[in-house]
């Protein structure tokens, strides 16, 4: 396969399920946000402004955004918002376009609907409905996922497809999991009262919600980070995604699983180590945040070793011109 | 219902015989369409165009800083040929490729033709597509054109003529296919009633076409299809085709040359390439020879290609064949050649460069039907008839400047084929363009791209000029 289709195809996987993960959590937390009324703070303050500071956007931008409005808009259909759930599908379908004859047509079709249909809808739509819209986005990307899993050879394609899934996931979960550093505490009466919806916003938006045992709306945090960051068998917990990435990429080199070929496989296999230690005692050491930060760096240097290690070396693409010169010159004379 | 008001103009209709009935081989199609009325009709028409877009089978338009993808708009009437007609047009089609092919043979190595005096060598050395450094490079199995769209016309007197040869890198194929999957959903009865030939063969013909051009080097021939991108306009048909094949579909930044052998860039290393099916334009595919700035093309290729390390299809400077001027002498080569005379006749055409032409074109402009030499897709084009005064004049100024990058024709009334428009059935004018592939034998694909004026009395069937296409059908 080539090198530039390999990276499209994780790209693609990869907007996917950033779209995916954004709309649910944009549906979960207007959900909540109807259920919820704070005698100071306005649902702005309690769920929107945390979610964009999760994600990672400066200041400006969310002093920028005022009613609950702008912000389901902004997460979800604007166009100048590259983090955008629109976005998002836009880039995947580039991506896709790129690597077309990778994909079945049903595939291509399917994403190029949802593509087509988000359009509509973020050009038109006067008030937007985050539950409405979310659920055709994840409807759509889980039809997306389906189809993967049922049509494609465990190929090299595949591969590709499932790193980017399961690199973005894990992210994602990241991502959630920082909600309950930038919502607010549990510092006052008022705070406590709010805690049952900082968790249910991470457990419903991971899609954890309906799991057995997790349908309470009390807080259970060791509980948490057992499920979200250490389960092995939690398919959004971190562990479990980084295992797949692991498996994944030695199925890709055709090296032992103990044995490292490249760097993304040594990141990844000490990422994993970590992650098997920390699931021993089941707790998180320091504060949640830094661990999290750490976490997504990791997953961004799993990301760069991939990139280095199945992409052509351009040091090696230059022809080579000076030998051919000296051959030359020494025919000459 | 639908045919009830149909108006043939004085133009041969494909469908209407002037005795006020509908041609034999139309009778089944005008059955079958004429319980149709006009709404269901038009739902079938979004239906398709629906599946289309969803499909992406679209092409993209420039007109303003972002891209619009569009549909090529497609009329589901069919055009029908019948088998007889179709034997006529199949060998007249297999003699024109065959003689072009000896043509570019010829003058890329010792040029017999010039200096027999068949045609004067001003004319080939002028011709913008015409390598000259190339001569003496030799090619896979002396085939030049691999992949060829001719375009041809139907007029009222002369039956069917060839308007023009496309031998660089005709575009299209896929709505040949394209277009025959969505009319068989639509009229699934028909097919078995009329005895259709299918079009499904044309990518595996393609292949084998492809394949023959390796040189044997121990392993099986490694194919690809060398597309500008996805921001390129025909790029829903490079992946189309690409993925029907099973063969990589390349960017220029995916090749690399060493040592004069191109490969491609994979995730386990670099792969050799033996044979480019490649859809970039002769100027942009070795930025070494060709235009510096082209970031499309690969360094090296040229060289890799003139030690015959790699195949193109087509194969480089076959441009020379689609020059205006050249085209007048096809049926020339036809007779050096072959020996045979042209099967299917050229429009006449006068060049302005030899003076007696020139002075009838000088006389007659507004009456003639003007083209460049080396445009195409509609552009740089009079249509004497239907210009003013002042455009008239414009041109007369520019064919005088430079005679060499003119001709002119007369005007041809193109034949009409029923077509919907505005809730009924109309007479449109069309044209065809068969696909003919050259390999092992030269072949033609039993249909083609059937490509239809949808404004009225408009003769400019050009996708980006308001044209539309429709299924061609030929009988068993």
């Amino acid at each position: 396969m080539l090198s530039r289709v390999a990276e499209s195809l994780m790209w693609l996987s990869r907007y996917v399920e950033r779209a995916k993960s954004l709309a649910r959590l944009v549906e979960v937390a207007d959900q909540l946000a109807l259920d919820y009324s704070h005698p100071k703070l306005s649902a702005t303050d309690l769920f929107w402004k945390p979610i964009l500071q999760s994600y990672g956007y400066p200041e400006k931008d969310i002093s920028q955004l005022k009613t609950s409005q702008d912000f389901h808009r902004f997460l979800l259909v604007d166009e100048e918002n590259p983090g955008s759930v629109f976005r998002s599908l836009a880039a995947a379908r580039e991506n896709a376009r790129g690597a077309r004859e990778q994909l079945t047509a049903e595939l291509w079709e399917v994403l190029n609907e949802l593509y087509l249909s988000c359009k509509d809808t973020s050009r038109s739509a006067a008030t937007l409905n985050p539950a409405i819209y979310g659920s055709r986005v994840r409807q759509g990307c889980l039809q997306l996922r389906g189809l993967i899993e049922e049509m494609m050879p465990r190929e090299g394609p595949w591969c590709y497809l499932r790193l980017g899934t399961m690199l973005e996931r894990a992210d994602q979960t990241s991502r959630l999991l920082d909600l309950k550093t930038f919502m607010p505490g549990k510092d006052d009466e008022e705070g406590k009262a709010f805690e049952p919806y900082v968790w249910l916003s991470i457990m419903r938006g991971c899609g954890a919600g309906s799991q057995r045992g997790f349908g309470n709306t009390e807080a259970d945090w060791p509980r948490l980070n057992q499920t979200l960051v250490f389960s092995s068998v939690f398919p959004r917990s971190i562990r479990y995604c980084v295992r797949e990435v692991n498996s994944v990429l030695h199925n890709l080199s055709g090296s032992a699983a103990e044995i490292y070929r490249n760097e993304a496989e040594k990141a990844c296999g000490r990422f994993l180590a970590e992650l098997d230690l920390g699931a021993f005692s089941g707790n998180i050491d320091g504060e949640i945040h830094d661990f999290l930060d750490g976490v997504q760096q990791s997953l961004v240097a799993i990301g760069k070793g991939i990139q280095e290690a199945y992409s052509y070396n351009s040091k090696e693409d230059e022809p080579p011109n000076e030998p051919e010169e000296t051959s030359q010159s020494q025919s000459q004379s | 219902m639908l045919f009830d008001n149909y108006q043939p103009t004085p133009a041969f209709d494909e469908a209407f015989q002037t005795s006020g009935e509908f041609r034999k081989h139309y009778h089944a199609v005008v059955k079958r369409l004429s319980d149709v009325s006009p709404e269901e009709f038009k739902s079938i028409q979004n239906t398709l165009s629906l599946s289309f877009l969803k499909q992406g089978v679209t092409f993209t338009v420039y007109n303003n800083d972002e891209g619009t993808e569009r549909i090529f708009p497609f009329d589901p009437v069919p055009r029908v040929i019948p088998g007889h007609e179709w034997a006529l047009l199949e060998k007249g089609l297999v003699q024109r490729i065959e003689a072009l092919n000896l043509f570019l043979k010829d003058i890329y190595s010792e040029q017999k033709i010039i200096k027999d005096g068949v045609i004067p060598e001003e004319i080939i050395k002028s011709a913008a597509h015409y390598r000259d450094n190339l001569v003496g490079t030799p090619v896979p199995n002396d085939s030049y054109i691999q992949i060829c769209g001719t375009d041809l016309i139907r007029d009222k007197d002369n039956g069917y003529l060839i308007l023009e040869d496309n031998c660089r890198c005709p575009s299209g194929a896929s709505y040949l296919l394209e277009n025959r999957s969505a009319m068989k959903k639509v009229y699934p009865s028909l097919f078995q009633e009329m005895g259709v030939r299918p079009v499904d063969v044309y990518t595996d013909w393609l292949l084998e076409t492809l394949e023959g051009l390796a040189k044997p080097n121990g392993h099986d021939p490694v194919c690809v299809l060398l597309t500008p991108g996805v921001y390129n306009s025909a790029y829903f048909e490079h992946s189309f085709l690409a993925s029907r094949m099973g063969i990589q579909i390349v960017e220029g930044r995916d090749l690399v040359v060493q040592d004069e052998i191109v490969y491609m860039k994979t995730t386990r290393g670099l792969k050799q390439v033996d044979v480019i099916y490649r859809r970039i334009d002769d100027d942009f595919l070795d930025p070494e020879e060709f235009r510096e700035d082209s970031l499309l093309g690969v360094t090296g290729l040229m060289r890799a290609y003139r030690a015959g390390n790699v195949a193109l299809a087509n194969t480089v400077g076959t441009g020379v064949a689609d020059d205006k001027v050249v085209y007048k002498y096809v049926p020339d080569f036809i007779k050096y050649y072959l020996d045979q005379d042209a099967l299917l006749p050229n429009v006449e055409t006068y060049l302005a460069s030899v003076d007696s032409e020139m002075s009838h074109i000088m006389e007659n402009l507004d009456q003639l039907v003007v083209k460049a030499a080396n445009e195409s897709g509609g552009y740089g084009m009079l249509v004497g008839p239907k210009s003013s005064k002042k455009e008239i004049e414009t041109f007369r100024e520019k064919i005088k400047e430079s005679p060499r990058n003119y001709v002119a024709q007369p005007m041809i009334s193109l034949s009409t084929h029923p077509t919907f428009c505005d809730d009924q059935i109309s007479p449109r004018h069309i044209d065809l363009r068969p696909y003919i592939l050259s390999g092992e034998k030269t072949r033609v694909v039993p249909g083609g791209l059937t490509r239809v004026a949808l404004n009225e009395g408009s003769i400019v069937v050009n996708s980006s000029q308001g044209g539309g296409s429709k299924d061609t059908w030929v009988l068993y």
